[in-house]
């Protein structure tokens, strides 16, 4: 054997040998056996793995459609004035005393006209039983009832995302100070907490919603105002909830690494501690947003919410209420019902997810 | 214990505090006119005599409206602590006291039989009202809360006992639908199929005269429909926490225990899970209260019950600023009395929780 073949041989021989230990290390390789899952994915797979979540989510995506893209494709506007109209002139009488000569007895008298005052036929709406042209039919202003019921899912969701959105920042920031900090200002947040927890919840808010009211601010602005007053007496709960979860993590170890790092405390309460909390923010923020559009549907009907001529779930089934809705109730459930069905099915929806993820996010919480 | 009792005493009248701030700057925070000026603006342009210009100062003085909000404040809150809580502009009830009639003289007024003429006292006291209004509320509420434990706790068992079952399945989708209905949809609808469709149940209010039926009978006639809403809506969160609380409960190890001991599961479940459920559910008290005295605002103003919470909704929509104040002041202090109420039963329920002042 020359010493060339000896070479080859054992070259040979190597790379029998790498490709065993190759082999064995793709057998026992975790990467190469087991799908390596992120957190993040696993909880998506527990999400999507619950069929009430699954169809939580699909009526809301059903409900953005509807109410965003929707109107885009409705041939009526939010308040334009369709469907049946009688041509009315209004006659108003009018009645005037005159002192007048009376040539026959020749002396002053008192003499009253009568006249009628005649306006120009003006067109008067009435309410219409559903057809093709109007699926729902219209209401008593003349509104095409399909076309608002899409403007007020969009009022509706955009507030309940706004306000939840707000609420959580909020939440956040005096929940983290007051559960990071401990000591007075945990004591002075918590006792407002505990002040707002105190407050009766529609009763103040129909207080509020009156005050502003009295104001007389434009339409338009109303609803900015709403969204105030919502956050305003909303946000303690996300406040507490974060204090109670910071509290727990501030005494985990993984705090106590951070805090030996020596980390800046802008550092531990943004990169350690808020990642944290996600999870169970973003449950409550879900659950939360279907009990903002009940209240914001709830201040509409009282007449309170979102102001008339703007469309809002809850306006269109206050028509149904007193003497006057006594009509609208009885006859043209076309004119309420499906914005009820539409509150139900978008706070169902957002139960649904809520309920999913916190499943999701923890499943020894299961219930 | 007395400890503890104190602290939690002095925690609430904080609280109280904190409440009465935000809802007196609320009315305060209104720029121009304030709501009793804005109220008899008509009246004052009207009247030479300056009576009423003099009644709204009285008014005003009442709410501290004359001096700075914060001086204001503490007028205000002072009446309050004596029990002058002002009065509703649109309310008033007899409050039973009659006044004897004099004429001028001072000499009794005597019909013809001889009996002195008497004259009902009527008070706009906003106090009055609410003990008034809040009677039939708080018949409403005790017979929907009765029937809502009755109906919602062993559902809640046995849902939790056979989770994942088809009973689990409906009562969690039932339970579900009950939170998310509108309580003014859920009225509307069964106002439109049970009261005017099939005509089962009269359309609105106590009272019927022409119904035929004893004057009982005929108030638990109308009152099924509130009452069914009142039930359906609340029944779900309860039914929900029921089963949250038992399915804990049951995972735990003294039932593994009981049932090692080759106890029957009828017993283990009622003898040794279910009272242990009990513990949170004390917690539910801090909500009761306030249902039981505040009345069912929605629910009372679709079906024209004149209880205390149709009362309150005129009152905002009239604006009736006084009544408002007084019964946002009243739902509060009922909510405090709540919480403080289960704070303490749970001590008392659950040995393991420990009196101590300190913190937690």
């Amino acid at each position: 054997m020359s010493e060339f073949e000896k070479e080859v041989k054992e070259e040979k021989e190597l790379n029998v040998l790498e490709e065993a230990k190759s082999e064995l290390y793709e057998e026992v390789s975790l990467s190469d056996s087991a799908k390596v899952v992120s957190p993040g994915r696993m909880v998506l797979r527990r999400f999507f793995r619950s069929k009430l979540s699954l169809v939580g989510l699909v009526t809301l995506f059903i409900m953005f459609a509807f109410s965003f893209i929707g109107p885009l494709l409705s041939p009526w506007g939010e308040v334009e004035m369709t469907g049946d109209y009688k041509w009315v002139t209004s006659i108003l009488p009018h009645q005037i005393v005159v002192t007048e000569f009376n040539e026959e007895t020749g002396m002053d008298e008192q003499v009253t006209y009568i006249f009628f005052e005649v306006s120009d036929p003006y067109k008067v709406y009435s309410k219409t039983l559903p057809s093709w042209e109007h699926i729902f039919g219209t209401d008593q202003y003349g509104y095409d009832v399909f076309t608002r019921l899409m403007y007020g899912g969009r009022v509706s969701l955009l507030l309940g995302f706004m306000v939840i959105f707000a609420e959580v920042i909020v939440g956040l920031f005096f929940g983290s100070l007051s559960g990071y900090f401990g000591g007075w200002v945990d004591m002075v947040i918590m006792r407002v907490v505990d002040v707002f927890n105190c407050l009766p919840g529609l009763p103040i808010l129909m207080l509020a919603a009156a005050v502003i009211d009295s104001w007389g601010v434009p339409a338009r602005v109303r609803i900015y105002y709403l969204m105030a007053i919502l956050t305003f007496f909303g946000w303690a709960g996300i406040a507490r909830l974060v204090r109670g979860q910071i509290l727990g993590i501030r005494e985990l170890e993984y705090m106590l690494a951070a805090e030996a790092t020596g980390l800046s405390t802008r550092r531990k309460i943004f990169k350690h501690i808020i990642p944290n909390v996600m999870p169970q923010i973003i449950v409550q923020a879900t659950l939360g947003l279907g009990g903002i559009i009940l209240t914001e549907s709830t201040l509409s009907y009282l007449g309170l919410g979102v102001p008339f001529p703007y469309s809002a779930w809850g306006t269109m089934i206050s028509s149904t209420s007193g003497a006057a809705g006594r009509d609208i109730l009885q006859n043209y459930p076309a004119i309420w019902v499906p914005a009820g069905v539409c509150i139900v099915l978008a706070v169902l929806a957002f139960n649904f997810i809520g309920d999913g993820l916190r499943d999701a996010f923890d499943p020894k919480m299961r219930r | 214990m007395i400890k503890y009792v104190i602290k939690r005493l002095a925690l609430s009248v904080l609280i109280l505090f904190g409440v009465s701030i935000i809802i007196y700057g609320l009315v305060r925070i209104k720029p121009g006119l304030d709501f009793i000026q804005t109220k008899f603006y008509a009246q004052m342009q009207l009247d030479s005599t300056g009576e009423v210009a003099l009644m709204v100062e009285e008014q005003r003085e009442l709410y501290g409206l004359t001096a700075p909000v914060f001086e204001g404040y503490l007028v205000w809150l002072n009446h309050i602590l004596h029990g002058e809580w002002g009065n509703s502009f649109i309310f008033s009830v007899s409050t039973g006291e009659v006044e004897y009639l004099v004429d001028d003289q001072g000499n009794p007024v005597l019909d013809s039989e001889g009996n002195q003429l008497t004259k009902p006292i009527s008070s706009s006291n906003v106090l009055d009202i609410i003990k008034d209004k809040s009677r039939i509320s708080f018949i409403i509420a005790l017979i929907a809360t009765i029937l809502q434990f009755a109906i919602a706790i062993p559902l809640g068992i046995t849902s939790a006992t056979k989770q994942y079952g088809v009973v689990d399945y409906s009562v969690t989708v039932l339970a579900m639908m009950g939170i998310s209905l509108p309580s003014f949809f859920f009225g509307a609808l069964l106002l439109r199929i049970f009261s005017i469709q099939l005509g089962w149940f009269p359309y609105a209010g106590l009272t019927d005269p022409n119904s035929g039926l004893p004057v009982f009978i005929d108030n638990l006639h109308h009152l099924v429909l509130p009452i069914t809403v009142l039930v359906i809506l609340s029944i779900g969160g309860l039914m929900r926490y029921t089963r949250t609380n038992m399915l804990e409960v049951l995972n735990a190890d003294y039932i593994r225990t009981a049932r090692a001991k080759g106890l029957s599961e009828h017993k283990v479940i009622y003898k040794h899970a279910f009272r242990n459920t009990l513990i949170p559910l004390v917690t539910i008290f801090a909500g009761i209260l306030p249902g039981l005295f505040g009345g069912a605002l929605i629910t009372e103003t679709i079906f024209s019950i004149d209880g205390i919470g149709q009362a309150a909704y005129r009152a905002v929509t009239q604006g009736d600023i006084p009544f408002v104040m007084a019964y946002n002041l009243f739902l509060s202090v009922l909510t405090v009395i709540g919480t403080l109420l289960s704070d303490l039963m749970y001590a008392v329920v659950d040995p393991r929780v420990k009196l101590v002042g300190g913190k937690k």
